[in-house]
């Protein structure tokens, strides 16, 4: 009998929960099919509900490290965490509590451990390359379908020999007694909506887009541009529910939209110089305490417009025409703006039913349901088979950390 | 090939026996056999299904079981006798009172609604039964890319879960014929058809709006599968002139009309001369 | 306080409300039990079916405004409407509403309601007369351009005695029958 468990997906709730399991003696094998960790969360900066990086949260602050800092520390040093990146599960068998897991390992071209991410391979060769500047663990990633002559050159030149270009892929099995489900969400690509124009015209986007745009990491540094022509942008248009409640897409609301974007718009506004942000919505759902957010976002000048988008068009190369119907008013509203952000539905992740169908979970709006519905334990989704995240369904990362908490609670309990 | 029910309506026998006679020969070409409905008249359009619903019904259904009697799909050229067709259609397969309803009725005829005759628009065959690869074979005279707006029409794309037509049926069927598909804002705009009794003023401005987003878009030729349609992007453009002083000069041409020329039909075979824009300039496109 | 304000026949405040209990509150369900009505009452009032009608703006009563009415009972002020006439049944409103309530189709329920009684435009009146004298709208008449093309001058096939037959035993003859 293995104690170990097995933990699929390495976004908030998959870390919170391997490095609470491994501080508690237990040890977590965690397979995660990007080749960095951190999911979604990855791209935003900042994390409503205390702006910060989510680790940092209260209940996190007696760590040691600070952001970014904490995630090598503990994913890489802590002997109890086995971290499997760029790969999959492939098979799950045997009884519950006595699980055998066939791991597909993708080919570890960069050992993370020795990449001190100086850049050279990247000015070698465009086969590297660094997927975000807080990615963990801290090392460049090699695509092997963009192989070019200078891959080669990069891996002989590389100051710490971190370059492998024949790695291979392997197998490895694993026994577990628990398996803890945190495949994460997925951002709807809103495509088939004609009316917003996205896929179509490249200022529409998403608000995970605009979270990797104005992340002071990122590319432009932080400064809100648009991706037409990489120009500041100064108006910004926002329409929520866009896939969420809508019977033709997703029937639920997505929960966490309203205060996204709203973060977002206080961070334009009060953050940025001349940005000028209006939303577009049908209901603001500011449950709790996030209210505040809402208030703070009309005191610093956001405007908000009750109604919906009748049409998108290019009003330049790189402006958007917008005409949007103002239900309050019963007038229509034409804007000129450089982007238009949608506050797209968070869908299930692509990819995650075949882990779900294979552990026979029952499931909700294709999201993971409780395995008992009547019962409170809404991370227990199988016998000695748990859920945290946004694998449940949309939630904000604060919950998603709390659910993994319950899911490590439940583990420790059952141990005593 | 299969053998098809063709249902013509009234309005494209009376008014474009042009797009009649392109899609017959063009059909013809690939093999698809069209028998001309017996007994059948007018579908009613959308204008006796708001005042008689159950009157509009009982006439498509009777349509419909005409079409069982040898269970051949049916097709047809005209977007409102394709929605009045396919609506009645749905509904019938959905609830069955109706069903007994209507068959109350026939029966004084000998007719039966079965729901075998599945009712399809004429472009909708030609793309799922001859498909774009056998159409490319037969094209011998493409157009040099000419740029091309489509306009479908309200009431063969939409609601989707009645009319079950995707609309990207068109695009791949103009590119089919050498020429580019233009995008243009307002392609999911009504032309205006419906309203054109009750309000020929808000008709025209549609109409107007379409084709303004059309030639803005950089169109040079305007594609339509519907009597209706084509009278409004068509014949409105001469009146556009003395309305609101703007000349637009956009031919509309019915698919048939310009796959006939890429098959190498000569001009007079697809009728180019009773489009209302000259049509003709479209010729000059044609590689020899 | 209200009870004297009440007797004297005037509202207690300068607005003048509607009196819902004057209201029709079986509209709502003549409707959800009519053809197209299912989900009425899944209406939200997003105005998404407004924002996404092409001539909402010339309406004095909007997509989503019309819905609301038939929620509220307005029975009258609905099938006395202008706008269900105007309706371009384009559905792009049924298209686009997030609750699926099928917008352009309630409207032709409403039309067959408004026709019911008499309430229909003169010139759908005539269209309605065309079908049940001539059993059609359009009627060849240059048949010579039909022989140009190669087609037979009559459509084959056709025939309209049984449109005819059907229409006068259903609400378009008693539209058309008899009066004037």
């Amino acid at each position: 009998m293995s104690d170990s468990v097995l933990i699929i997906g390495a976004g908030v709730a998959g870390l919170t929960a391997a490095v609470e399991l491994a501080d508690s003696g237990v040890k977590v094998t965690v397979v995660e099919r990007l080749a960095t960790v951190g999911g979604n969360a990855l791209d935003l900066y900042k994390a409503f509900p205390t702006d910060d990086c989510f680790y940092c949260f209260e209940g996190n602050r007696w760590r040691p490290g600070i952001r970014k800092c904490f995630y090598r520390s503990v994913l890489l040093d802590q002997p109890n965490i086995d971290l499997k990146l760029s790969s999959q599960v492939k098979e799950i068998s045997g009884a519950s509590g006595n699980f055998d897991v066939r791991i597909e390992v993708g080919s570890q071209y960069v050992d993370s451990k020795k990449c001190i991410m100086c850049g050279l391979c990247m000015e070698k060769s465009q086969a590297f390359s660094l997927i975000s500047p807080q990615c963990q663990p801290q090392a460049v990633v090699y695509d092997p379908e963009k192989v070019d002559e200078g891959a080669r050159v990069a891996a002989e030149e590389c100051p710490t020999k971190a370059i492998d270009l024949d790695a291979q892929p392997s197998e490895s099995t694993v026994k577990v007694s628990d398996i803890i489900v945190a495949t994460g969400y997925h951002e709807m690509q809103p495509i088939a909506m004609d009316e917003y124009g996205y896929g179509r015209y490249t200022n529409v986007i998403t608000q995970l887009e605009l979270a990797k745009i104005i992340d002071p990491n990122g590319s432009s540094n932080g400064v809100l541009v648009r991706p037409s022509d990489g120009a500041p942008a100064s108006r910004v248009l926002m329409v929520q529910c866009v896939g969420s409640r809508d019977e033709n897409y997703y029937p639920y609301c997505s929960k966490i939209c309203c205060i996204f974007a709203l973060k977002h718009a206080n961070i334009l506004v009060q953050e940025r110089e001349n940005v000028s942000v209006s939303v577009v919505y049908m209901d603001i759902r500011t449950y709790d305490r996030h209210e505040r957010y809402y208030r703070d976002a009309r005191e610093a000048g956001v405007e908000f417009v009750r109604g919906r988008i009748m049409r998108v068009e290019p009003h330049s190369e790189n402006e958007l025409s917008v005409i949007v119907y103002d239900s309050l008013l019963d007038k229509y509203l034409k804007y000129t703006v450089d982007l238009l952000v949608l506050s797209s539905a968070l869908e299930p992740p692509k990819g995650g039913s075949a882990i779900t169908s294979a552990l026979n979970l029952n499931m909700a709006n294709g999201f993971i349901a409780p395995f008992d519905p009547v019962s409170e334990e809404e991370v227990v989704v199988g016998e000695h088979i748990y859920a945290c995240g946004t694998a449940l369904g949309p939630a904000e990362v604060p919950e998603s950390v709390t659910q993994a908490r319950a899911v490590v609670s439940k583990i420790l309990q059952r141990r005593k | 090939m299969p053998t098809y029910n063709l249902y013509m309506g009234c309005s494209v026998p009376a008014n474009y026996p042009n797009y009649e006679a392109a899609m017959i020969k063009v059909a013809e070409a690939f093999g698809m056999d069209f028998d001309y409905m017996e007994g059948v008249a007018c579908c009613g359009s959308p204008n006796l299904r708001a005042i008689d619903h159950m009157g509009w019904l009982t006439v498509n259904a009777r349509t419909l079981a005409i079409g069982d009697k040898n269970g051949h799909d049916i097709v047809t050229p005209c977007n409102g006798c394709f929605a009045s067709l396919k609506d009645a259609y749905h509904l019938l397969k959905h609830d069955k009172e109706y069903v007994q309803k209507v068959n109350k009725i026939l029966k004084k005829e000998g007719l039966e609604f079965k729901g075998a005759a599945k009712p399809r628009h004429f472009v909708e065959a030609l793309y799922t039964d001859v498909g774009i690869d056998e159409i490319k074979k037969k094209v011998t005279k493409p157009l040099d890319g000419v740029g091309i707006a489509i306009h479908y029409g309200c009431h063969v794309t939409r609601p989707h879960d009645v009319t079950e037509f995707d609309p990207v049926i068109l695009q791949e069927l103009v590119q089919a014929t050498g020429a580019t598909v233009i995008d243009y804002p307002l392609w999911k705009q009504c032309c205006g058809a419906t309203v054109l009794p009750v309000n020929e003023g808000i008709a025209i401005r549609l109409a107007r709006d379409k084709l303004k987003s059309m030639k803005d878009a950089g169109a040079v030729f305007v594609t339509v599968v519907c009597p209706a349609c084509g009278n409004q992007l068509d014949l409105q453009q001469l009146g556009l002139k003395e309305s609101y002083g703007e000349e637009y000069n956009l031919p509309v041409l019915f698919y048939p009309q310009i796959l006939g020329l890429t098959m190498g039909l000569d001009e007079d075979a697809v009728g180019l001369s009773m489009n209302r824009v000259a049509a003709g300039p479209i010729l000059n496109h044609l590689a020899e | 306080m209200t009870e004297t304000d009440d007797k004297a026949g005037q509202p207690a405040i300068l607005i003048d409300p509607i009196d819902m209990s004057k209201l029709d509150s079986g509209f709502r369900s003549e409707i959800k039990n009519m053809p197209d009505g299912d989900e009425i009452n899944a209406c939200f009032a997003c105005s998404t079916c407004t924002a996404a009608c092409p001539i909402a703006n010339v309406w004095k009563y909007k997509p989503h405004q019309l819905i609301r009415m038939i929620l509220l009972g307005m029975r009258e002020e609905v099938l006395s409407s202008e706008e269900i006439w105007l309706c371009l049944t384009c559905f792009q409103c049924q298209e686009r509403c997030p609750q699926k309530v099928r917008v352009t189709d309630i409207f032709f329920d409403c039309k067959n309601l408004a026709a019911e009684e008499g309430k229909i435009p003169e010139n759908i009146k005539g269209l309605a007369r065309e079908l049940v004298e001539n059993g059609q709208l359009y009627q060849v008449t240059a048949d010579w351009e039909r022989e140009d093309m190669g087609l037979e001058p009559e459509v084959p096939g056709l025939s309209t005695d049984g449109i005819k037959a059907i229409l006068k035993g259903t609400r378009t003859g008693k539209i058309t029958g008899g009066e004037e």
